[in-house]
């Protein structure tokens, strides 16, 4: 019957007082929309989804800075760099090597169309750290991968327009004019899964070293990916790696070098961020901060707004309030009705600007900038699926929550705060 | 409004916090759109640029060169046949010639002039005679492609001005004063050409902060050939191309990319940039429409006996109009007095740097006048709804209902 009762009074404000409660839950709409088109944003690059559905345990070591006297250079590293820096760690229950850096390549397959798609070098165990979804064929082997086999994985789509309707399980294609034979296909993905994506995958030879930079073997195009233990601390990790960093200056000594350590292995937050370059140490702190304004000014000058028309809204009231007063009803009580009151109609709101935000986001792709996007022609958007998680959800009915009560407090209190007598007359002061 | 004092002083603030932080993105935004719009001097038109990748040894397809062949002869191979293609009208070469790649290959050149040593910072480009035309490039002063291509001839490199902001500074000084000298430490000695060139910058978004150093292609292996097609010819163009094979002794061609495309792509970061914060400012904007039509829509409720009685007394409906908007104005002229003031201790301090970083003070300023025009323009909107409730008010039946 309580609950009737409110929903009969929100009701009756709705055709009572039309203009200022519709004005109100288009500014909460609105306030819902823009924020959760931020948060959703920012979450992209960190939450879990496939093919990186293991974000929250991936770390990535990724360049290798090294410098003497007379000369500074920094890159990705080679294999055997990385071996050294990563390889056997505690805490790690998987490494992967792959190319950071998507290579724009041409394909061209049974259709003769030549194909401008994005090329990802890695090694066997980049399938057990990325969840791919295989649809035919294999994987290449790590036999393969030292052996620097031409074999290929490529995505569906690539499959449809390289080959047609010809199955391309054991058929060549080239890549960049060298032939390849496609061993597997994978399920089409999204490129926002930034460090997984490629159109097609092929090895990365642990053995041959194909770009050393600077003269020096110690650089190459290797990145490596650590899928941790459950519950393994990252700070271990990083300590493991810096430890490690002491053993490769003792070898670089010798030759009046040293490596510099910046800070690696990073998480999926920082690597999307791109805020850093092969020879600085990564600082979020900037970012987090800008964010955190962010929010707070999308949280705060809609409340303003908000509790601007609501303080309208109970002047109206204000004889209600005071009959209540008059026959017993508590300040507290009050203030709860209000807020319960101006809950409801946030969440309203705050429905409709989510809904709104979900058709925005996976309906116009200028929203995300990917760390490659300047060599590819595609725009990208998430799909709907993953605009749906309980991280997204949980984070819209948080700022509902915190809306209302920034926006509806100081009238409620106001309101509440009315001498019985006074408000029965109307007087407001 | 006296009566309203408390809604008025929430209604400034507002104002006054919505303006300072739009004028912030304004700010932003107008940076980048007159970069955007600032003169491009080259063509691009009908323009296509593919990637010449060299094969060393070790590398799978590589034949070793009998004695006295090199990448050279393959690369004259590659032209003599890009230049069969019937749809390209000319072929050229060059490396990192093109706008629109983020490729920054960075010198610093110094020339001695009298006792000092003028130093220049500038990205390195190099570009056969056939690319100049290409593309159109020309000098500072006018001069056209082909008397560049003659320079290049005649000395070894041309350099470009910087940005206006760094226009006669110490730090960088003008490419005209290197006219005619030869570079320190050059053996054999490289002369400077006395023509100044127009900039080729990396994105239409992206400021001339260093120079652009132009070379003579007999310096460098070309990494990327370049094709001027017939108007029309696209799809023949690229047909023909990927009916043929690519690959010349140790090189191949890869990546055949339209400038068009790759501008886009290269243009892509700001476009999201720009969307982003006009996203920004158009729920900046909505927000204060919301808050003005809110409020004033309350106020004409509560007023309507006053505005009844006063149009019995013969006041007009432009008078209720100018009244309520005076009201919203005087509001609006407040916080923009205080965001005057923010604005001359702003830009006056030594935060400037620090919240504008290095725009020129015309944006700050142009960026400023549009917010306060947008602000007018959005706080009228909001009034106009109240105000045309108003006006509508029939003293007899809003009187008679009191």
């Amino acid at each position: 019957m309580f609950r009737t009762y409110k929903l009969r009074q929100i009701w009756y404000d709705m055709r009572h007082q039309s203009v200022v409660t519709w004005v109100t839950l288009a500014g909460t709409a609105l306030s819902i929309f823009l924020l959760m088109l931020t948060v959703t944003v920012q979450q992209i690059g960190v939450m879990p989804f496939a093919p990186e559905s293991n974000r929250p345990r991936l770390l990535y070591g990724q360049n290798i800075h090294i410098s003497s006297d007379n000369s500074d250079a920094s890159s990705q590293m080679s294999y055997q760099t990385a071996r050294t820096l990563y390889g056997n760690l505690e805490g790690v229950e998987r490494t992967a090597c792959l190319s950071f850096w998507l290579i724009e390549t041409t394909l061209q397959g049974t259709t003769r169309e030549m194909v401008i798609a994005l090329q990802r070098k890695c090694d066997a165990d980049f399938w057990k750290v990325f969840d791919h979804r295989l649809v035919a064929g294999r994987y290449y082997t790590p036999e393969e991968v030292d052996a620097d086999a031409h074999v290929a994985v490529i995505t569906e789509s690539m499959a449809k327009r390289l080959f047609g309707d010809i199955d391309p399980i054991g058929h060549e294609l080239t890549v960049n004019h060298i032939p390849y034979k496609v061993t597997g296909i994978v399920a089409d993905h999204s490129s926002l899964a930034q460090q997984a994506s490629g159109d097609i995958f092929t090895p990365l030879c642990h053995k041959v070293n194909h770009r050393d930079f600077m003269g020096d073997n110690r650089f190459g195009e290797v990145t490596m990916a650590l899928l941790l233990d459950e519950g393994a601390d990252p700070a271990d990790i990083r300590r493991q790696v810096e430890a490690n960093y002491a053993v490769l200056n003792t070898e670089l000594a010798a030759e009046n070098k040293r490596a510099i350590y910046h800070g690696a292995p990073y998480d999926v937050e920082t690597v999307n961020s791109s805020f850093y370059g092969s020879d600085t140490t990564p600082d979020l702190s900037g970012t987090r901060r800008e964010r955190l304004i962010t929010y707070a000014i999308l949280l705060l000058l809609p409340a303003i707004n908000l509790a601007s028309m609501l303080h309208s809204r109970l002047r109206r009231r204000v004889s209600e309030f005071g009959i209540r007063r008059a026959f017993g009803c508590t300040s507290g009580r009050l203030i709860r009705e209000i807020l319960g009151e101006n809950f409801m109609v946030t969440i309203a709101g705050g429905i409709i600007g989510w809904i709104c935000s979900i058709i925005f986001i996976s309906s116009y792709a200028g929203l995300f900038n990917l760390t490659y996007a300047f060599i590819t022609d595609a725009y990208t958007s998430p799909a709907v699926g993953m605009l749906l998680n309980w991280r997204l959800i949980l984070s819209a009915l948080t700022i509902c929550f915190i809306l209302n009560i920034i926006s509806a407090s100081i009238p409620a209190w106001q309101a509440s705060r009315l001498k019985a007598i006074d408000a029965i007359n109307g007087r407001t002061k | 409004m006296r009566s309203e004092w408390r809604s008025n002083v929430w209604l400034v603030i507002e104002l006054l916090l919505v303006s300072m932080i739009l004028w912030y993105v304004d700010c932003k935004v107008y940076h980048t759109v007159s970069l955007y719009n600032s003169e491009k001097d080259f063509d691009l038109t009908d323009v296509y640029v593919a990637e010449i990748t060299y094969l060393s040894e070790g590398q799978p397809g590589y034949s070793p060169y009998d004695d006295g062949y090199s990448y050279w002869n393959d690369i004259s191979l590659m032209l003599n046949q890009m230049r069969e293609n019937p749809y390209a009208e000319t072929v050229g070469t060059g490396k990192n010639s093109m706008p629109y790649t983020f490729s920054y290959q960075g010198q610093t050149l110094y020339a001695m002039e009298g006792s000092d040593t003028l130093e220049y910072y500038g990205n390195s480009r190099m570009m056969d005679a056939n690319t100049i035309r290409i593309i159109g490039l020309e000098g500072a002063n006018g001069e056209t492609s082909e008397q560049i291509i003659q320079e290049l001839d005649n000395f070894n490199l041309l350099l470009s001005n910087y940005d206006d902001k760094w226009k006669n500074s110490e730090e960088r000084p003008d490419a005209t004063r290197f006219k005619g000298k030869i570079l320190m430490n050059s053996d054999p000695p490289l002369g400077i050409s006395n023509i100044v060139l127009n900039p080729i910058r990396r994105s239409d978004f992206e400021p001339m902060t260093a120079g652009m150093i132009l070379w003579s292609e007999k310096y460098f292996y070309p990494d990327e050939v370049i094709f001027k097609v017939k108007h029309g010819k696209d799809l023949d163009f690229s047909e023909w191309v990927s009916s043929h094979d690519m690959k010349f002794g140790n090189i191949y061609i890869s990546r055949l990319q339209s400038m068009e495309s790759r501008r886009e792509s290269a243009n892509r970061s700001d476009n999201v940039f720009i969307t982003r914060n006009l996203i920004n400012s158009a729920f900046l904007l909505a927000l204060i429409f919301l808050g003005i039509l809110g409020s004033f829509w309350f106020r004409v409720q509560e007023r309507v006996p006053e505005i009844a009685i006063r149009k019995a007394m013969g006041a007009r409906r432009m008078q209720v109009l100018r009244r309520l908007l005076s009201e919203a104005f005087i509001l609006l002229g407040i916080a923009l007095v205080a965001l005057a003031g923010v604005a001359c201790w702003l830009l006056n301090s030594q935060h400037y740097e620090t919240v504008f970083g290095n725009r020129p003070e015309k944006t700050v300023y142009g960026s400023l006048l549009i917010t306060v025009v947008a602000m007018a323009l959005i706080v009228l909107a909001g009034v106009c709804f109240p105000a045309r409730r108003a006006m509508k008010i029939n003293p007899v039946t809003a009187l008679k209902e009191q």
